[in-house]
């Protein structure tokens, strides 16, 4: 039994985790493989099957480090990450490659989940369509393919025009089964808004005229970034926080969360952003039992992503000089804070949401059981004393019936309780297997831990899929 | 003895049974029967070059080669699934289904679908005391036009019945291959240990 409350190395150990995730879903991901694909290109699975067992052996030192359960001081700590950061850019490298091996189709479901995202934005202003594509590099992005076309012939000297939006994201291959990391698509397809961008962009003197043109172009960009991660927030609540900071954690790389680059301001800032809307907003996923001295999603996520972050501001050096973030960003956030409930549309608002049953659901997922829809424990209770005491004729009866039935669960309850399901339920047990010493290898830790994972991501498909036919049944 | 509708409410109300989602209670719950959906996922048989099960293959061999008989298909919201006639194909429920120790279901065919000769199972319809997951169908158009199946669709019902609760419940037995199940599982008959009996025999 992992002790939550008095855990040394938590960053650490959290990003270990997520590390070895990203392994044992690139080892799904070749799985997939259709058979005769498998049986003509054994051998590139093979080369892909062999390195990531050399990347596990590079792994094998550290956990045995942590399995020692002392607190690593602030060299070795940094170390650490270091060696953690450099194996994740191997997998990152590695992803890559997947290149070389047959592709496979999106599942049905993100479609589904993209549908539900796009109900966010106001119909005036919602794109009819954001296609989805499994992309080879790790990274989720989001692009106008006609303009990349475009952009592309133009290169050649071909001059095209294709003239229509086809707002598009990218989702990496191994995370096609994960509804969890999903949430950063919401972010992607924020980008698809370009109406509320321009809205929020142009209704405010948010870039001051004595900036330089170049700089006022870095500005906007990342201006545009921000919207999108309130955007995310918006739909998702503490589950974007989550999962962004995730993604923070594993890919900050050299980089670290501290460094902006010319499109994206630096990651800590704009996890600061995000838990700052939260906080106005008063939203939190609290925990059964608090881990250190975290005690809800976002906190806790928070506060492993700025150790890192300190971790990382004794070794990295920015390289090159851009803004800081400038007070005139501060007012782009506290204007598009002002507007939050006008980004999306008037019956999705965040702070109309309540985030009560969120804990039910993640219990339930804790017993393997899907969550397309909440059984309220209040009103059945109450129907059992009526159903005890009357005797009941066939119109009571029916009253009766109406609490067994089990009102559709929305698509950011369950991706908030997968990620407090992922926190109170997989972290302990991935902590358990792979930081308690054992003569178990590490493959075959990483094949049982992967079971589990892989059978979360079908409790969560399954609860998307459902969920949307409740919705169609019900409305038509 | 069967539940009836009153006793099925009671049992959805306890816990004692649970059957989610359950989306229209009025419509779903009969006098003595659930109604239940059609899901997404659909396993065909496909046709393949093996003219048989070889079981002088090791287990995994074996596997590969069921594995290679079927393929997965996955239909999203409003798609429809044709199964043409003569068609077999095993489908799967909506609902995820946890019966407790005492209790056993049977799955049974709905009169709507069967008058246009839609067979749900053809013979594996009792589900254990203790049983818990999603349920097969084994689809089977018997009608001589193509049935345009949807997901979330009633095609099926289970009875329920009471019995005294059972010495080992179907979700502790160590054979018990598809509890907890979410997703169509493939057959496993070579792992039976009559199989696993003749196998050695036949290899010795």
């Amino acid at each position: 039994m992992v002790n939550l409350s008095s855990m040394v190395n938590l960053m650490e150990k959290v990003l270990c985790i997520e590390v070895l995730e990203k392994i044992s879903r690139m080892q799904r991901f070749l799985r997939l493989e259709p058979d005769v694909a498998r049986q003509q290109g054994t051998e590139v699975l093979r080369i892909f099957v062999t390195a990531l067992d050399g990347i596990l052996d590079n792994l094998t030192p550290i956990l045995r480090r942590l399995s020692e359960d002392l607190e690593l001081d602030q060299w070795e700590s940094l170390a650490t990450v270091r060696r953690l950061s450099d194996i994740m850019n191997s997998v990152d490298e590695l992803h890559t490659q997947l290149q070389f091996i047959h592709g496979t189709w999106l599942q049905p479901e993100t479609h589904v989940f993209i549908k539900s995202v796009l109900e966010f934005i106001p119909e005036d202003r919602r794109p009819k369509r954001v296609s989805v594509i499994l992309s080879n590099s790790y990274s989720f992005e989001e692009s106008d393919l006609s303009l990349y076309f475009e952009y592309v012939l133009r290169r050649t000297n071909v001059t095209i025009a294709i003239q229509r939006e086809t707002p598009t994201v990218f989702l990496p291959k191994i995370e096609r089964d994960n509804p969890l990391n999903w949430a950063i698509l919401v972010h992607e397809c924020g980008h698809a808004d370009y109406e509320g961008i321009n809205k929020v962009l142009q209704g405010r003197q948010i870039i001051p005229d004595q900036v330089d043109a170049s700089t006022k172009d870095i500005l906007r960009r990342w201006a545009e970034e921000i919207y999108c991660d309130i955007f995310a927030t918006q739909v998702l609540g503490p589950a974007y926080l989550a999962s962004f900071a995730t993604f923070a954690l594993a890919l900050a790389g050299a980089g670290g969360a501290e460094i902006a680059s010319e499109t994206h301001p630096a990651d800590i800032v704009r996890i600061c952003i995000i838990r700052e809307v939260l906080e106005k907003n008063n939203l939190k996923v609290a925990l059964a039992q608090p881990w250190v001295d975290y005690d809800d999603v976002t906190s806790f996520f928070y506060n492993v992503l700025e150790k890192r972050t300190k971790l990382d501001r004794k070794y990295v050096r920015p390289m090159v000089p851009l803004p800081q973030l400038p007070l005139i960003l501060q007012d782009f956030v506290d204007a598009s804070c002002e507007q939050i409930d006008e980004l999306i549309s008037l019956s999705r608002q965040l702070t109309l949401r309540d985030f009560s049953r969120i804990d039910h659901l993640a219990r339930r997922l804790a017993k393997g059981i899907p969550i397309a829809s909440y059984h309220n424990p209040e009103l059945v209770e109450l129907r059992r004393k009526d159903f005890q005491e009357v005797e009941l004729d066939a119109l009571r009866f029916n009253e009766v019936k109406q609490a067994v039935q089990e009102p559709r669960t929305l698509l950011w309850e369950i991706v908030n309780a997968g990620w407090l399901h992922k926190i109170e339920s997989i972290y302990p047990d991935a902590f358990a297997l792979f930081f308690t010493p054992s003569d178990t290898a590490l493959q075959e830790k990483i094949a049982s831990w992967g079971e589990e994972l892989e059978a979360t991501d079908r409790l969560l498909l399954k609860s998307i899929e459902s969920s949307e036919i409740q919705r169609l049944m019900e409305e038509t | 003895m069967v539940l009836s509708d009153r006793e099925i409410v009671d049992a959805l109300l306890k816990g004692e049974i649970i059957v989610t989602p359950l989306m229209n209670a009025a419509k779903q719950i009969g006098s003595s029967s659930i109604d239940v959906r059609l899901g997404t996922e659909f396993k065909l048989i496909r046709t393949i070059k093996q003219t048989h099960f070889d079981l002088s293959l090791p287990k995994e061999k074996i596997r590969r080669q069921v594995q290679e008989y079927t393929e997965t298909v996955h239909i999203k919201p409003l798609e429809p699934f044709f199964l043409h006639p003569g068609e077999f194909v095993l489908g799967c429920t909506l609902e995820y289904i946890v019966l407790p120790d005492n209790i056993a279901g049977r799955l049974e065919g709905r009169s709507t679908w069967g008058r246009v000769g839609l067979q749900v199972h053809s013979t594996a319809g009792l589900i254990d005391p203790g049983y818990e997951g999603i349920l097969t169908f084994e689809l089977h158009n018997m009608g001589k036009l193509p049935l345009p199946l949807y997901a979330g669709v009633r095609i099926a019902q289970i009875s329920l019945h009471r019995c005294t609760p059972v010495a080992q419940s179907y979700a502790t037995k160590s054979e018990a291959k598809y509890a907890k199940s979410t997703e169509i599982r493939d057959t496993t008959f070579y792992e039976e240990y009559e199989y696993q009996q003749i196998q050695k025999w036949q290899t010795s």
